[in-house]
């Protein structure tokens, strides 16, 4: 071990995966750092020390509507996602029919279609049926984007936990209803608190899809920044960015320290 | 009820006519009533006519006719291509080695950290990490401050607001998903290979150059074909990098759509797709072939 540290190519390739790390990071430092700017223009290094574009978040008033309007939308549209995708895997899993590849490609086809193109599409389709500008078609919208997400994740906990348990409980009189709900749900758990993560993240971070189908007056939070980003420029958005880099950090935490529990709560009950 | 009961697979069976059009049901028709409607509607738009200020709906093909004649719009593709081969080719160069060091990481709370730096900016938006790179690489960022009190450089270079500024903020938003699939296959390789090699006495280059790299390849693949896609599709990085100096089909998209030139736009987003989809099947198909050859060796 510790002569494998010592060679030049081991140590080569371990500064060059600090300088990775770096790079990955050191925008939302220096987004961080820029937040307490009080130069308009972001320079380098800082004249100074302020708050005062954190008093400003709170002051403008799309960022307060966008942050409610995304927060709505993201939480429809997981459980949308969630519970199509869910019941989907359930179905490509545990039972053998025709077509069942074709199913399931169909079903990933939201991933191959464009974002950006499904935007253009999904406005065109709006401005038809009246849902251009609304929560519902924004909650639609995500949910097709986080649905395929969903269903891999949930097929693949379904496969690696096997059907053994749902086969006692149907042997000891159960039906398939309550053996869904009592023993498959809680077995793959994780995978669904992971699944409705990303199904969440992907509403949070939307910008292509949600960018052609919201009205200026209900924007949602990153599309109010995107706006913002193109007019303004001053680290106002540098103060909203810091404040969701500290909610990413505590999402990453929260769901460490949940799977952790639930790990170490498998291995205690194994012993 | 007892019948519905009955233990064992003939119980599954008996209720899958119903079971599974319930379970798969919903999501298909979800699906099938919005992406395919909606692409159908794009699909329809590509033919109208636009006057000027508003869209007549008889098919005259025009927007067409005007893509594929106006040398303006080859510009575009050819930017658009340029942009996703470059930052590609960068992403593999970097996520190589990077995912190599990470499989090698022997410490679990190592592992951890790595994965942290290189996974967590995807959970910030694309906008914050524009942002980001706009707040380093602006005339009074980071890198030129850098640059100018070790006198690199006389006066700041100009690195946002055109190729560069993009390339650079895009490789950082793709690299997490190149690194992905290249650790995951490099993790599940068995470790019992490079040992055999080095047993029968090949070098760590030579272990690395006949073992390592060729059952790395899938991995390497897949890694090439998402990275190039999402590089083809990006929106938000060009948008508010390029400023305007580096036109991609997703900017033209947007600003035709809102124009009111929908059939502009239909054309533009169904060469999108007409090249990501041509991409994708071109590279499947290559990899097949390369697949077997590497069966056939065996």
């Amino acid at each position: 071990m510790t002569a494998a540290r010592r060679d030049p190519v081991t140590l080569a390739l371990w500064a060059f995966l600090g300088a990775v790390g770096l790079y990955m990071l050191a925008p939302l430092i220096f987004v961080t750092i820029d937040s307490f700017n009080p130069s308009t223009y972001g320079t380098f290094p800082l004249p100074g020390v302020t708050l005062r574009w954190y008093a400003n978040v709170l002051q403008v008033p799309e960022f307060r509507a966008g942050l409610v309007n995304s927060l709505v939308v993201a939480v429809g549209a997981t459980a949308v996602a969630v519970t199509l995708g869910t019941l989907a895997a359930y179905g490509l899993t545990r039972y053998r029919f025709r077509h069942r590849e074709l199913a399931r490609s169909f079903l990933l086809l939201p991933i191959i279609v464009p974002a950006i193109v499904f935007g253009a599409a999904l406005f065109l389709l709006y401005i038809r049926i009246g849902l251009y500008g609304t929560r519902t078609g924004l909650v639609l919208g995500h949910a097709l984007l986080g649905l395929p997400f969903v269903m891999s994740i949930t097929a693949a906990n379904l496969q690696t936990a096997g059907r053994e348990y749902e086969e006692a409980a149907m042997d000891l009189g159960a039906n398939p209803i309550v053996t869904f709900f009592l023993v498959t749900l809680p077995t793959i758990r994780p995978g669904l608190i992971v699944s409705a993560l990303f199904a969440f993240v992907t509403s949070w971070d939307q910008v292509e899809v949600s960018l052609f189908i919201t009205r200026p007056r209900n924007n949602t939070l990153p599309i109010a920044m995107f706006n913002y980003e193109q007019n303004y420029q001053d680290p106002t958005l540098a103060a909203i960015s810091a404040i969701l880099i500290a909610f990413a950090v505590v999402l990453v935490l929260v769901a460490v320290s949940i799977l952790k529990t639930h790990e170490y709560r498998r291995l205690v009950e194994r012993e | 009820m007892n019948a519905a009961a009955a233990p064992g697979r003939t119980g599954w069976a008996r209720g899958r006519a119903l079971v599974v059009p319930g379970l798969l049901g919903p999501a298909v028709v979800f699906i099938a009533g919005l992406l395919l409607t909606a692409l159908g509607i794009l699909l329809v738009n590509s033919a109208y006519h636009f006057t000027g200020t508003r869209i007549e709906p008889r098919a005259t093909f025009e927007a067409y006719r005007r893509f594929f004649t106006d040398p303006f719009y080859a510009g575009v593709v050819w930017e658009e291509i340029r942009l996703a081969v470059t930052t590609t080719a960068i992403c593999l160069a970097i996520g190589y080695p990077t995912a190599y060091a990470i499989a090698k990481i022997r410490r679990p709370n190592w592992v951890i950290a790595a994965y942290i730096l290189v996974f967590s900016p995807l959970l910030t938006s694309s906008i914050v990490r524009a942002y980001g790179w706009l707040v380093i690489l602006s005339r009074g960022g980071l890198v030129n401050w850098l640059l100018t009190v070790t006198h690199l450089v006389a006066g700041p270079v100009r690195l946002v607001f055109n190729f560069t500024g993009v390339a650079i903020a895009l490789v950082h938003v793709l690299l997490p998903f190149t690194v992905f699939p290249i650790l995951s296959i490099l993790l599940r390789m068995d470790p019992a290979l490079r040992e055999a090699s080095a047993d029968l006495g090949a070098t760590r280059a030579q272990t690395f150059l006949r073992v390592t790299w060729p059952l790395s390849f899938p991995g390497l693949y897949a890694a090439a074909q998402l990275t190039f896609v999402l590089a083809m599709n990006a929106y938000v990085t060009p948008q508010l990098l390029g400023g305007g100096r580096v036109q991609v089909l997703p900017l033209l998209i947007y600003e035709n759509i809102s124009d009111l030139n929908w059939p502009l736009a239909a054309v533009e987003a169904i060469v999108l797709i007409t090249l990501v989809w041509t991409a994708m099947f071109a590279s499947n198909v290559l990899f097949r072939r390369r697949l077997a050859a590497a069966g056939e060796r065996e």
